[in-house]
């Protein structure tokens, strides 16, 4: 095997969990946890998988460690197909490619001793020589710096910070290639995590260790990963090395997490700029680009001549109707019977819609819209608003562009914006 | 830290294809051989009696079994001795605890070998005899087994607890009675809970359909009363144990499974659990090593409640004139009695009975969470 | 003006191995529409003493002087504390929601919570929840206040259990890391959603965290605990550019990634300064009683417990002014 061949490679892995409804049980639908990412990665790498919960980062994880089994796509391990694996590749497989879990007070069966659950690995492969087990245990325990004497101890004896360093000695038993980290930090007080990170580092470099890291911390991510793939609802957003990508996003998912990030300084306080909204149901994913519905920066309609700020909340206006959340009677009965054009006026106050659009025409549509919202008549506003103010965010799937120094899938980067 | 190369594993020492069970497994595999071979023995060749004058009811077939069982436990804890060890130097501390399980051991000892040493003979001549350190009038006894003073026949060594009217010694009642509850301790202890635990633990972990046929079952039980079903049938057929035992086991399990379904459902996917499949851990792995011990709390708490229920309501049928009458249980003695001193030593033993295996549950349970550890 | 004044403040739980001193002395002050955070890691105490100023932490004994509104709350009796709870004295927790029940609507919660303290008809509770949620900043209130809280998002969730903290007009809002289980796209809109309200409504903000981040993103004062004590006290700004003790330094360093990490936690020590047995500085004069408060600058409120900065010792053996 060449240097450059990677030790796992990752090809539209999707992961779909059926919606069941009603007494039958039919599947009414798909939860797209994950759905077609690609990922690389090489010895002694670490790469940070990125974003918010609910994104599918540790279904992804899960998925291509086969421990649930993909829907979709390949998983290739040292140049082998893991799916294709037969139960002896399979625990060779296991063996080689180990998972360290997020809470490490969850990572320990609290009714054995530590030093037995680092030796269980050895229990499941059969080695049974138990002079050979001691042994192992005894240097995994030291690799990490945990006090051999104490491997006759229950969990509960141990802080948290040291959990998680028995769990990583029981990772290392086999001397692993991969390691899957899933947010092994982020229970932990920021002094434990730095002496997490730096046994992981002083690890990886002496046993050539591939690490995924899974976060959603992107303080962290900087400090300890080489590349850095940013997920957003099952898909991947946008790739490359971690200083590059975080000091200068090329997608503004990106740059709403590295925004959102608060400083340590008191004096620029306010500055973190929080994402609006909620990731949306992956059940029922957004069309086009995923991002549209909260994209701070979504691309506006040719036809007309608005700003992206003044079109994001056009937008918002749209997706509330759509979304049966605006109650006009309600609002009216809350405003003691007002007229239409203060509820007009609190309407676009609500969402953050200028008093006037800048552009004739689109004021124009806006106010048709509007009008017969307040009419009662929300099909003919919805269909108003979605004629009118029309993104090709939504329309179109973005497609994948190369970056200075990776890639990202935003239509912004587009050569000539297709309108 | 240590020399830069890990020490590497020799696969060589790698487990080969086939894997033989575990002690524990093999005993109760050997056990069950064992005591279904006997069972074909009698049933073909050796007719009425299987040893001696031995006429092996359903009941004691049942009773062997669970037997391998215990076998079985009593390998596994001897295989973790220093588990066991453990485990005991915690249930040490509790007082209670001990006393309790002194006085459960003690009505299991009795039940066991106790009718052998003093079996329920009829004597006529000597019935109604008070127990020892009372008196009766003389007119009231056929005659006396102990000291006659002034008209008064005093309890005598002979029969210390006294005998009832048809001269059956109250002694040997209580400890015929001793053992039904013994033989019910062990099929519900062993054989019921058992069942109860491997079904939760299944349903819980594998979920999908075998989980909806495990509650579809429970729940199609706990809909259907057992005593209703025994009072049917025991109006058709004979009244046995047997029918008792197999019908109340049958019909108890249920809230037993739920419960331990339950409190695997809830671990399923904590991390250990993850770890280990991994790790390359099969479902028998998994269940054994991670799922069993987690939900011992639960299955100690259902055995140390089954238990004293099943004997409770075999004395409670029994007291509503519904089993057997030859079956000499604590609550046909209850029911027949017509001196205050002959239901005495039975209720004693009942709620005796009840008290220490519900204090010993407890006990175990803590003794078994490492957390608790001072 | 001092809204809440704790001085020796003690909490210890009993356990089976005898009670355990969660909180061993802790003095601070919030003073009205201020926010103060108390920083410091697991297990240092920083929770139990929050706890401990409305006793709601069952099975905890309490010691010291807390008081609230010029009344000592230590002294009351559980009817009185009841109406300091709530009214005076809201709570908002780590996990979002599980302080909302989930068989009622956010609305009713809301509603239930203004009319447990104001006799308000139902209807101008009602009004007065949907004024609230819009408050708390949540979008299309009229329409949310029927929703559930399982059909709502967690960020969604913590702004509605601020709504219901909020719902009786307390004075202080204690809040436990509030973000904690949040993402961060959305941490920092409920940061700038409890600064607004502190400054709005003069709101005094009591918030308990391990992470500077969300401290230099809101407090006005910082109370840095370790072992149940107070390590260092200051002005957010002041404490930032120049923190003084030890510790604190060792938690910028570790958050800047430029000291080594820790996690085995040797127990603090029982007498003198808590800190002693992690502290790289130790000298045997940090045995010797506890360390009082000494001025850590020019700054009159920022006091730092160590004795490097007593009478006895010269401070530039500490090395530098902070990182």
């Amino acid at each position: 095997m060449s240097d450059d061949d990677p030790l796992l490679s990752v090809r539209d892995l999707k992961k779909h969990y059926p919606v069941k409804r009603g007494f039958l049980r039919r599947t009414v639908g798909h939860v797209r946890a994950v759905d077609g990412i690609d990922l690389k990665l090489r010895r002694g790498e670490t790469l940070a998988l990125v974003g918010e919960s609910g994104c599918g980062k540790s279904t992804a994880a899960r998925s291509l460690l086969h421990l649930e089994s993909p829907t979709g796509g390949e998983v290739r391990f040292d140049g082998a197909s893991v799916g294709s694996f037969d139960d002896g590749e399979l625990n060779q497989f296991r063996r080689r490619a180990q998972l360290l879990l997020q809470n490490p007070d969850e990572a320990f069966n609290p009714r054995i001793p530590v030093g037995e659950s680092v030796a269980e690995p050895m229990d499941i492969h059969g080695v049974s020589d138990p002079e050979r087990r001691e042994e192992l245990v005894a240097d995994r325990l030291e690799r990490v710096g945990i006090d051999p004497e104490t491997a006759d101890r229950y969990p509960h004896e141990f802080s948290g910070g040291q959990k998680q360093r028995l769990a990583l000695a029981r990772a290392l038993v086999f001397d692993p290639d991969l390691l899957v980290a899933d947010e092994p930090t982020s229970a932990l007080d920021e002094r434990v995590q730095t002496r997490i990170l730096s046994l992981l580092e002083t690890l990886q470099d002496r046993h050539d260790l591939a690490i995924l890291f899974i976060s959603h911390d992107i303080r962290t991510v900087r400090r300890f990963c080489d590349r850095v793939a940013v997920m957003y609802l099952g898909e991947i957003v946008e790739r490359g090395p971690v200083e590059a990508v975080f000091e200068d996003p090329q997608h503004p998912y990106t740059q709403a997490l590295v925004d959102a990030v608060p400083t340590l300084d008191p004096g620029e306080r306010g500055e973190a700029k929080p994402l609006d909204g909620d990731v949306p149901d992956p059940a029922d994913p957004p069309s086009g680009c995923r991002f549209h519905t909260r994209c701070p920066v979504v691309i506006p309609p040719e036809a007309f001549d608005i700003d992206a700020e003044t079109f994001r909340t056009v937008l918002n206006l749209r997706l509330a109707v759509a979304a049966d959340d605006i109650d006009v009677e309600r609002l009216r009965g809350r405003l003691n019977d007002a007229s239409d054009e203060r509820l007009r006026t609190a309407l676009r106050e609500r969402y953050g819609v200028p008093d006037s659009l800048s552009d004739g025409d689109a004021e124009r549509a806006l106010s048709a819209a509007l009008d017969s919202l307040l009419a009662g008549d929300e099909e003919a506003a919805l269909e108003q608003l979605e004629t009118s103010f029309t993104t090709v965010c939504e329309r179109r799937e973005p497609e994948t562009h190369d970056t200075p120094v990776g890639s990202a899938a935003c239509h912004r980067r587009d050569e000539s914006p297709p309108f | 830290m240590p020399s830069e190369e890990l020490p590497m594993l020799d696969w060589s020492d790698e487990r080969s294809g086939f894997d033989w069970p575990s002690p524990a497994v093999t005993t109760f595999l050997v056990g069950v051989a064992a005591v279904s071979s006997l069972y074909l023995y009698d049933y073909y060749v050796a007719h009425v009696y299987l040893v001696g004058q031995w006429k092996v009811s359903p009941l004691e077939w049942l009773f062997l079994l669970s037997l391998s069982v215990f076998a079985a436990l009593v390998v596994a804890t001897a295989r973790r001795r220093r588990d066991a060890a453990r485990v005991w130097r915690r249930f040490r501390t509790d007082t209670g605890a001990v006393v309790a399980l002194f006085v459960f051991t003690s009505i299991v000892v009795i039940g066991l070998f106790g009718p052998y040493v003093r079996p329920v003979t009829h004597n006529l001549l000597y019935a109604t005899q008070p127990p020892l350190f009372f008196e009766r009038s003389m007119v009231a006894v056929p005659s006396c087994s102990g000291r006659v003073v002034e008209g008064q026949c005093h309890g005598s060594l002979r029969f210390p607890l006294g005998t009832d009217r048809f001269g059956r010694d109250v002694l040997a009642l209580t400890v015929a009675g001793a053992r039904i509850a013994t033989l019910i301790t062990f099929i519900a202890g062993l054989l019921v809970v058992p069942l109860a635990t491997v079904v939760g633990l299944l349903a819980g972990y594998r979920g999908g359909w075998v989980d909806k046929i495990a509650v579809t079952g429970i729940d199609a039980q706990q809909t259907v009363p057992a005593i209703i079903v025994y009072v049917l049938i025991v109006s058709l057929s004979n009244r046995s144990l047997a029918l008792f035992v197999v019908l109340f086991g049958l019909f108890s399990w249920g809230s037993a499974a739920r419960l331990i379904r339950s409190e695997t459902r809830q671990r399923r996917e904590l991390g250990y659990v993850l770890a280990a499949r991994n790790l390359g851990g099969d479902t028998g792995h998994l269940l054994r090593r991670h799922l069993l011990p987690n939900v011992s709390n639960a299955v100690v708490t259902v055995t140390a409640h089954l238990v004293p229920i099943l004997v409770l309501t075999e004395a409670a049928i029994a007291f509503l004139d519904l089993t057997n009458p030859d079956l000499l249980s604590w609550g046909r003695t209850v029911v027949s009695a017509q001196h205050w001193w002959v239901p005495l030593p039975a209720v004693i033993a009942l709620v005796a009975m009840a008290v220490s295996c519900k204090l010993v549950g407890d006990g175990l349970r803590d003794a078994l969470d490492p957390r608790g550890e001072r | 003006m001092t809204l809440l004044s704790v001085e020796g403040l003690r909490v210890e739980f009993p356990t089976d191995e005898g009670p355990v001193e969660a909180v061993d002395g802790v003095d601070f002050t919030v003073d009205r529409g201020e926010v103060v955070c108390l920083v410091g890691e697991t297990g240092s105490g920083k929770t139990a003493a929050c706890e401990a100023l409305t006793r709601i932490a069952d099975g905890a004994a309490v010691d010291g002087s807390v008081r609230f509104d010029g009344r000592e709350l230590t002294d009351c009796d559980d009817r009185t504390l009841r109406s300091v709870r709530g009214d005076r004295i809201a709570h908002v927790f780590q996990q979002p929601g599980t302080s909302l029940d989930p068989v009622y609507s956010v609305g009713d919660q809301i509603i239930e919570a203004i009319r447990l303290h104001d006799d308000a008809s139902r209807n101008e509770a009602r009004a007065r929840a949907v004024s609230l949620l819009e408050d708390v900043g949540i979008a299309a209130p009229a329409e949310r206040i029927d929703a559930y809280p399982h059909q709502l998002s967690g960020g969604m969730r913590q702004r509605v259990a601020i709504a219901v903290a909020l719902a009786a007009d307390p004075d202080l809002l204690v809040a436990d890391e509030p973000t904690t289980a949040l993402d961060v796209t959305l941490q920092a809109g409920l940061l700038e959603l409890l600064r607004e309200l502190s400054a709005e409504r003069d709101l005094a903000v009591l918030l308990v965290t391990h992470d500077l981040g969300v401290v230099a993103e809101l407090a006005d004062r910082v109370v840095v605990l370790y072992g149940g004590r107070v390590m260092e006290r200051g002005g957010v700004e002041t404490l930032f550019e120049r923190p003084a003790h030890p510790y604190t330094r060792l938690l910028f360093e570790s958050l800047r990634g430029t000291a080594d990490g820790s996690d085995d936690r040797p127990t603090p020590a029982d007498d003198g300064c808590p800190f002693r047995s992690e502290c790289p500085y130790a000298v045997p004069d940090c045995a010797e009683g506890r360390p009082s408060f000494h001025a850590a600058d020019d700054e009159p409120a920022h006091e730092v417990a160590c004795v490097f900065y007593g009478p006895d010792y010269d401070i530039g053996t500490l090395g530098g002014e902070g990182s």
